[in-house]
């Protein structure tokens, strides 16, 4: 069985995707481990992480591919993932140091301490792990076997020298940060980063062009191996962003050949996994638009854009240096990140702006709310509840002892990442609902403080009772234009309302180690955080998601929507993700792609924050729904991810071909 | 742990930290309080009003057939309460399974009575 297991590719591969799929994975691993490997079962159950850590060093399978460029590989069985706190995940692992010094480089040299001793002893297990692969290497017929030789012995004292070298560490810090099950691994500034090698190694005659693009032909391909393991809560949750494009100190765009060739890559690959995350900025060439918008176009999902007109002036307002704050990456799906030198977590929970509401209609006394401003008063104050209950979550998290999140992750040379020895440890949370809200109350207004048609208790019951009674009402309010995403003054000003309690009641927390708390106008939870949920005076019947990110799906052009997230304030801590979601039809898209450009180059001047699409058409959606066999590699937008359509649960399906429909004008946003 | 654990180990929590359930519904302003569920969370939270501003009128429980007091208040049946005219600022739900058939049923017959649910609110002392 564990030969079978450790196979990287074929038919055991789906015996454990099946496994996955059903929830029987680990289970079935842990009876694995029991069974057949009783030693290691004992370590992980009784020993401490770094321990637990070298005894897979020292054992899990080495796999060695004939024919594959580089060495990366994942044992399930091996998988270190014992729960001892709080994970750290959704995080961009220091790549650079280990690429510029190798493992000597990372070691710490000075001071002595029970952490400084972990520490060091989690560079030699890696040690340890290397001098594996080195001696399977030698065991093995695989392509290019010396230069792997080299490669894996050039790991242990010095930096790399070479473009595919560099590539190599590359997949193996990301290939021991997910054995060691940190979820959601990015990648970072690939680009930036492997600049000078390719440059270098281009100037010296050791590479061309088309030589460069087939090794980073062939390093995604790997990274899109283990898709469905490295999966988290949905298939293509992986979170392997890389980051591409970036803004200088003088606000120049800097980009390279690998800019663009990771982008076409991409686009010709058509694999859901890695993701690419653009930056923008006002002086971002055609080139690099052209590129990225082809790459949409193309319905790959990649890459979602990132304005760095918005962001970086919001990172440093926040206390980002600038050189850290033009150096941004973001976690698994669009929050800001320092990569390599941050273990802020900026997923830690939801901040679920229509529970206030609804809590409002539950424990008020109704009857004393007199004027809208009364209502907006007495939202604000189950607001600053609900943010309590969210700060309580952040401040009963205890993380884990991690010693291989510290070592690639700058600055902890004194204190272990989960003691806050990391440069950055803050907290961010996401939020859903803010459109429900929003449209909520303007419809309230209407109604109950303008029209008078309804009291406040009147619109209880029909919440209350998911608008039993109501039919007709239910109706007109499904039939009224969304304003929430739309250039409305008055839409724009109640949400920068809104936010401006968020932050009133979150900028002066700290977490338990002193981080400061983010949020933003995203999350992953618009289906999953309304199940349960009354109905709301949007038109929305109990239990029916939320609307996705900032969208309006009834907008009469983008332009309307890009408006509207340019207008909106993410100063202070606002910034933890706030991505503009479209859908488009590919057939409007391949028409008018000088056109969406045109709307982009002006929507970066305006400052809209992030943005993301689906190219796709509600009629292939709902075939791919009911034929899934027919479209197999059909890859959709979700949350922040790209993944195959007909991997994702029928409610994620049904969100998505709903939103194609409403853009299409075929039903009624 | 299961949901009754989560809510005592959050107790427990506010407890420590000093966390006081009267200061919470002060924040509402509410001085008079129905209980619903006779059980161990009820108890608790009665124990924990004891000697406040806050005052608790009665009980509900849907076993008030069988059992007419507790901790010494009248306990009475949803129905009941509800045909009743005892006055109350709200209703605080304890049980954890009974918090969306209380907020139906009070709001189909007195839509103007708050009802709050303990395991909710125990996050945001």
């Amino acid at each position: 069985m564990i030969e079978m297991v450790r196979k990287k590719k074929g038919s055991n591969d789906l015996l454990l995707h099946d496994k996955k799929q059903s929830g029987e994975l680990y289970q079935w691993k842990e009876k694995y481990k029991r069974e057949y490997l009783p030693e290691y079962y004992n370590i992980s159950k009784h020993q401490p992480l770094y321990k637990i850590f070298k005894h897979i060093c020292q054992n899990m399978n080495i796999h060695i591919c004939r024919e594959e460029r580089f060495v990366y590989f994942l044992d399930y069985i091996y998988l270190l993932d014992e729960v001892r706190g709080h994970q750290f995940g959704n995080l961009t692992p220091d790549y650079v140091s280990f690429i510029e010094s190798g493992l000597d480089g990372l070691k710490i040299t000075s001071g002595d301490s029970e952490y400084i001793s972990n520490y060091n002893d989690t560079i030699n297990s890696i040690e340890i792990l290397i001098n594996r692969i080195i001696k399977a290497l030698k065991n093995s017929q695989t392509s290019n076997r010396e230069k792997k030789i080299q490669w894996f012995e050039g790991m242990k004292t010095s930096g790399a020298l070479h473009f595919e070298e560099a590539i190599q560490r590359i997949l193996f810090v990301n290939q021991i940060i997910w054995q060691t099950d940190h979820r959601l691994v990015g990648l970072g500034a690939v680009d930036d980063y492997l600049g000078k090698f390719y440059e270098n190694d281009v100037k010296i005659g050791y590479l061309n062009e088309d030589q460069a693009e087939n090794i980073l032909k062939d390093f995604l391909s790997s990274l899109h191996d283990y898709y469905w393991l490295k999966s988290n809560m949905l298939m293509g949750d992986t979170g392997q962003i890389i980051v591409l494009g970036r803004s200088d100190d003088n606000g120049e765009y800097l980009y390279n050949k690998l800019t663009l060739m990771i982008i076409r890559i991409i686009r010709e690959l058509a694999l859901p996994d890695p993701k690419a995350l653009l930056r923008l900025n006002k002086n971002t060439p055609d080139e690099v638009f052209d590129a990225a918008i082809d790459c949409m176009a193309s319905g790959v999902g990649s890459p979602l854009l990132s304005n760095d007109e918005a962001v970086i002036p919001r990172l440093l307002e926040f206390g980002i240096p600038k050189e850290d704050a033009l150096h941004y990456t973001v976690s698994a799906c669009w929050e800001p990140l320092i990569g390599g030198k941050s273990v802020s977590l900026n997923n830690m929970t939801t901040l679920n702006f229509m529970r206030p509401l609804e809590n409002l209609f539950k424990r008020d006394k109704l009857s004393k709310i007199d004027s809208f401003d009364k209502l907006l008063a007495r939202y604000e104050f189950y607001l600053e509840k609900n943010l309590r209950a969210v700060k309580r979550v952040i401040d009963g998290a205890i993380f884990q002892y991690d010693t291989v999140m510290s070592v690639f992750t700058k600055g902890c040379m004194e204190k272990d990442a989960s003691q806050g020895g990391a440069e950055y440890f803050n907290a961010g949370i996401t939020s859903v609902a803010l459109g429900n809200v929003v449209d909520s109350l303007f419809n309230i207004k209407k109604y109950v403080f303008e029209e008078r048609e309804y009291s406040l208790l009147d619109i209880k019951k029909m919440l209350i009772l998911d608008f039993a009674e109501a039919g007709k009402l239910l109706e007109e309010l499904r039939a009224r234009k969304k304003k929430y995403g739309l250039d409305d003054e008055e839409s724009i000003e109640l949400t920068r309302t809104i936010m401006n309690m968020v932050s009133k009641y979150t900028t002066d927390y700290r977490t338990p180690y002193g981080g400061r708390l983010k949020f933003g106008l995203s999350a992953p939870t618009y289906i999953d955080a309304a199940v349960g949920s009354n109905a709301s005076f949007d038109g929305r019947k109990a239990g029916e998601p939320y609307l996705v990110h900032i969208s309006n799906d009834s907008a009469a052009s983008y332009t309307q929507v890009l408006n509207f997230s340019a207008a909106l304030d993410y100063c202070e801590n606002r910034f933890n993700g706030n991505v503009v979601d479209l859908m488009t039809n590919p057939s409007f898209m391949a028409d008018n792609k000088e056109k969406f450009k045109n709307l982009l180059v002006g929507a970066v001047n305006q400052g809209f924050f992030q943005l993301q699409a689906n190219v796709v058409s509600s009629g292939i959606l709902i075939d791919a729904m009911e034929h899934p066999e027919n479209h197999s590699g059909l890859i959709v937008r979700v949350w922040g991810f790209s993944a195959y359509f007909s991997d994702l649960p029928d409610s994620y399906k049904k969100v998505l071909i709903e939103r194609a429909l409403k853009n299409e004008g075929k039903i009624v946003a | 742990m299961d949901e009754k654990q989560k809510v005592i180990v959050k107790w427990l929590e506010n407890e420590v930290k000093g966390k006081k359930w009267n200061i919470y519904f002060e924040s509402y302003e509410y001085k008079n309080l129905t209980i619903y569920g006779a059980g161990d969370l009820g108890k608790y939270l009665i124990w924990a009003l004891h000697n406040t501003d806050i005052s608790v009128n009665c009980v509900i429980d849907h076993r008030a057939d069988e059992k007419r007091k507790f901790e010494s208040y009248d306990v009475y049946t949803l129905d009941e309460f509800l045909e009743s005219s005892i006055e109350t600022d709200a209703i605080v739900v304890t049980t954890l399974d009974a918090y969306e058939d209380v907020l139906t049923t009070v709001t189909r017959n007195r839509t103007d009575l708050p009802v709050m649910f303990l395991r909710d609110m125990i996050y945001e002392l």
